[in-house]
């Protein structure tokens, strides 16, 4: 059902980042818990149990809701990380799972059947057809779609299905269809689908090689920054590579999404959610980002179009693009 | 421990200090740094060690989260003072110590800190704060690290999961002089604020034509030894598959 | 190689690159008449714009590979975005041929149609596999990144033959968004087929000059050949029914009989490695994945027959 707005759904890597995503105006906010259940498993990042359970609280004295991403997919032989998740999760009050695993989707359609589940970006479902198969199977109430359609292919998708759907608004972007790509595992042997990490510090090193910063992904050279050139995150697909003689940035620029322009035409094709990225980032980042978009958000309800304030100095590379939801991207 | 070529990585940064480190922004902090530099570091220490330990006790999730890191031994080199400090955030025992910066830069190996971070002062306490985003800051090049990435990601992590509020823990530190220091430090705040701006103009002046110049050759001689490194390689490989055919 | 290796069948995969109608054909007519497979997977994964040229000879393929006494698996898109997409893997289903689904478009689609689950599908544990046997799924391929440590525990009480991929430039990721098209300055939607001058994969290299990966249009694949020949008694003792050969512009026929004469322990596995290594013509080998370690690397048993 269509409606002027789209709910905001904010990350928070921690709980400070949480409280500042809900002071910001957040709707909704989705985290993670300390271990490789999630696909941000990052050091020094994420939430405990009691720190979940703490925030739970914080949003629900504030017509909040809270998110749980259990979006890795389950170690062979050792299921019990993710199903206690779920357990726990279902104990705090968690609003919904976000989940992309056929194993772990059919243990929480059992065992917790009562929580809402959000199908995650991971399970790259694309098509009516698929986010009706695991619909259909799942009872899944949300799709997170992948960052790989056009605005005018969400309309048309919207149209076909009877689940809410959540799209991408701000942050990183995958260039790679979600929850398909072994590129990392191919550089470092940590997978995002296994582990929760693509292009892990642990494997990520700079070089200072005259005035030029030289990034790292094991022992492969991802990128050369000239003085005075914005970085960006040391990842794989937004690296520089010489193909066919010539050396440029082959997959993707490092470069941030950004859905502002095309925010009414999202809204317009009956989109529920908008879920911003960046769970791995500050709380200084969260704050700007959300109140940013609580604002913009708000002066679309209106009819209005909304205005953006300058997000570029929290973009990878410091610059933005509308992704795939724009055909020309292809 | 990191991976073998991490502790390689920082090892080398020891004969090559990051950028950030030859070139320190020209602030009123560096003036302020070389008024400084006499002064011994005793006094300072035992107000480091004070905050650490206060640190320890009004933020204890840092220390937790930083329990999966094997060597949270960090050297932080404010780039407009003359001292760095080793900061050692092991949950039972953590320590905080300013030592001289000579010449060459300190000596991370000997002093078996697992990474650099490097930026200007008012930028660290920001990032300590949570007030900017380390990633931005990282991204606009301001800040810079070498070493354990993994270590300074979780160090990142753990302090903006924090909520660290400098004026208040600084006004528990200093207990009764705390009112005393508050409108002292809003005044200089201000006053570093104006200064800085005609700083940065004086030291462009000063000295922009010679260091581009400089970085120019480094950039022409970088790409030189690349070019070869890649042309030795390709013969390299020519020569083993003419060998295997 | 122990008596073991023998249950283990072969799979030839599908063909990932754009090779014209003519070269497609005669590689199957090839397959069917001299390569010891016994399953023979068909069908345009990778990009849809390509599939229009190879239907004409779809039919004379799929006949030539059930006579020579294949069992013949039409495999569905990877990716899955556009209508002529979608129709597409609807029209799979009524071929009646036996379908691998690489997405689950295609489940949706299948109705009581035989199928197969293919690598692109995640199964990354048993309860996905469970799921899927329960389903009527009749085989299951597994994703390249898993290893050992994770295909036993997948394999172990499986009621239908799991395979592992075995030998080509591993699959990465699929995108959106087309790298050939994009490397020389084209749109997708314009791309005047520029894929077809690589029957490989275009190399890519890092800003040092070592070879890193491979691209195929919109896929991204591994530099390295993904190679198991000497990691086979392993894949027997964790119960995996079949290998599957990736197909590339080389004899894929003598490729297929190598596997064939080492399961069988007709060849030692460091003999057959040194084979394949120069059947390969310069492109080195890996085995990372299986083992758990980085993709690109090789165990030692491997690496002493690999480039690097």
């Amino acid at each position: 059902m269509p409606t002027d707005t789209l709910e905001l759904v904010c990350p928070a890597g921690t709980p400070a980042a949480f409280h500042a995503a809900v002071d910001a105006g957040a709707d909704t906010v989705y985290c993670g818990l300390r271990d490789d259940t999630n696909a941000r498993n990052f050091p020094g990042l994420n939430f405990s149990r009691e720190e979940l359970a703490d925030a739970a609280d914080y949003a629900h004295a504030r017509g909040v809701k809270i998110l749980l991403a259990l979006n890795t997919y389950m170690r062979a032989g050792q299921p019990e990380a993710w199903h206690r998740a779920v357990d726990d999760a279902a104990q705090i009050g968690i609003d919904a799972l976000i989940m992309a695993d056929i194993g772990l989707l059919d243990y929480a359609a059992t065992h917790a059947p009562q929580m809402r589940r959000h199908l995650s970006v991971q399970a790259a479902a694309s098509t009516p057809e698929a986010v009706r198969w695991y619909a259909e199977r799942f009872g899944i109430q949300r799709v997170v779609l992948p960052r790989v359609l056009t605005v005018p292919e969400i309309a048309q998708l919207i149209t076909e299905i009877d689940i809410e759907t959540e799209v991408f608004g701000f942050g990183g972007l995958c260039v790679m269809t979600e929850g398909r790509c072994s590129m990392s595992s191919y550089a470092t042997g940590q997978s995002p689908n296994m582990n929760g990490v693509c292009s892990p510090a642990s494997h990520v090193h700079y070089e200072e090689r005259g005035s030029k910063l030289v990034s790292k992904l094991g022992e492969f050279t991802i990128n050369s920054f000239k003085e005075g050139e914005k970085a960006g995150y040391p990842t794989m697909c937004k690296g520089r590579f010489e193909a066919h003689g010539k050396v440029s940035y082959l997959f993707e620029d490092p470069t941030s999404l950004n859905v502002v322009s095309v925010l009414p035409e999202l809204i317009k094709a009956g989109v529920t959610a908008l879920k911003l990225e960046g769970r791995q980032r500050g709380k200084a980042y969260t704050k700007k980002v959300v109140s940013a978009f609580r604002r913009a958000l708000d002066t679309a309800a209106t009819g209005a179009v909304p205005h953006m304030p300058d997000l570029s100095e929290v973009m990878e590379g410091g610059k933005a693009t509308a992704g795939a939801y724009q055909k020309s991207w292809q | 421990m990191p991976p073998a070529s991490l502790r390689a990585a920082s090892l080398e940064c020891e004969n090559t200090p990051p950028n950030s480190l030859r070139d320190p922004p020209f602030s009123p902090i560096l003036f302020a740094g070389f008024l400084a530099r006499p002064l011994p570091l005793a006094p300072l220490n035992l107000l480091l060690s004070k905050a650490m330990r206060q640190m320890h006790a009004r933020h204890t999730d840092v220390f937790e989260r930083m329990q999966a890191v094997p060597n949270p031994a960090f050297l932080i080199v404010p780039t407009d003072l003359p001292f760095a400090l080793v900061m050692r955030v092991n949950i039972d025992k953590p320590t905080l110590m300013a030592i001289r910066r000579t010449g060459g830069g300190p000596i991370a190996a000997r002093l078996g800190t697992a990474a650099t971070i490097s930026g200007p002062f008012e930028v660290l306490l920001a990032l300590l704060e949570g007030k900017i985003d380390g990633d931005a800051l990282f991204f606009t090049r301001a800040l810079s690290f070498s070493g354990d990435t993994e270590a300074v990601l979780a160090l990142r992590n753990a302090v903006d999961g924090a909520e660290i509020d400098l004026a208040r823990d600084a006004a528990h530190l200093l207990g009764p002089f705390a009112r005393l220091a508050a409108p002292l430090g809003g005044f200089l705040n201000m006053l570093w604020r104006r200064s800085s701006a005609d700083m940065a103009a004086v030291a462009a002046s000063l000295t922009g034509g010679q260091q581009t110049r400089l970085r120019a050759q480094e950039d022409a001689l970088e790409e030189l030894t690349l070019k070869v490194r890649t042309l030795t390689k390709r013969s390299n490989r020519r020569q083993k598959q003419t060998q295997e055919t | 190689m122990q008596s073991k290796g023998k249950n283990i069948s072969l799979t030839m995969g599908p063909v990932l690159f754009n090779w014209s109608v003519e070269k497609w054909r005669d590689f199957y007519y090839r397959i069917a008449d001299e390569a010891p497979v016994d399953h023979v997977v068909v069908g345009e994964i990778v990009c849809s714009k390509r599939t229009p040229f190879f239907m004409p000879a779809i039919g004379d393929v799929t006949e030539r590979l059930k006579a020579a006494g294949k069992r013949v698996i039409l495999a569905s898109p990877i990716l899955v975005m556009n209508k002529r997409e979608r129709t597409g893997a609807q029209d799979l289903f009524d071929s009646g041929f036996t379908v691998e689904a690489n997405d689950t478009t295609a489940l949706q689609n299948m109705g009581g149609n035989a199928f197969t689950v293919g690598p692109f599908i995640n199964i990354y544990n048993e309860a996905s596999r469970a799921y899927f046997e329960r389903l009527g799924a009749e085989r299951i391929a597994l994703p390249g990144e898993l290893s050992l440590n994770s295909i036993e525990p997948i394999t172990r009480g499986a009621k239908v033959p799991i395979e592992v991929f075995g030998f080509g430039r591993m699959p990465l990721a699929i995108s959106a968004r087309c790298y050939h098209a994009r490397v020389k300055g084209l749109s997708k939607d314009s791309c005047r087929y520029v894929c077809a001058n690589d029957p490989d994969g275009m190399d890519v290299g890092t800003l040092d000059g070592d070879d890193f990966l491979c691209i195929n249009g919109v896929q991204t694949l591994s530099h390295t050949f993904h190679n198991v020949i000497t990691d086979l008694e392993a894949l027997a003792h964790a119960r995996v029914s079949a290998i599957r050969l990736s197909p590339h512009d080389m004899d894929m026929v003598a490729v297929a009989n190598i596997f064939r004469q080492t399961l069988d322990g007709e060849l030692a596995p460091q003999a057959a490695a040194e084979k394949l290594e120069r059947l390969a013509d310069g492109f080195p080998m890996s085995n990372g994945f299986l083992h758990a370690v980085e993709g690109f690397k090789a165990s030692p048993a491997l690496a002493e027959f690999s480039l690097g």
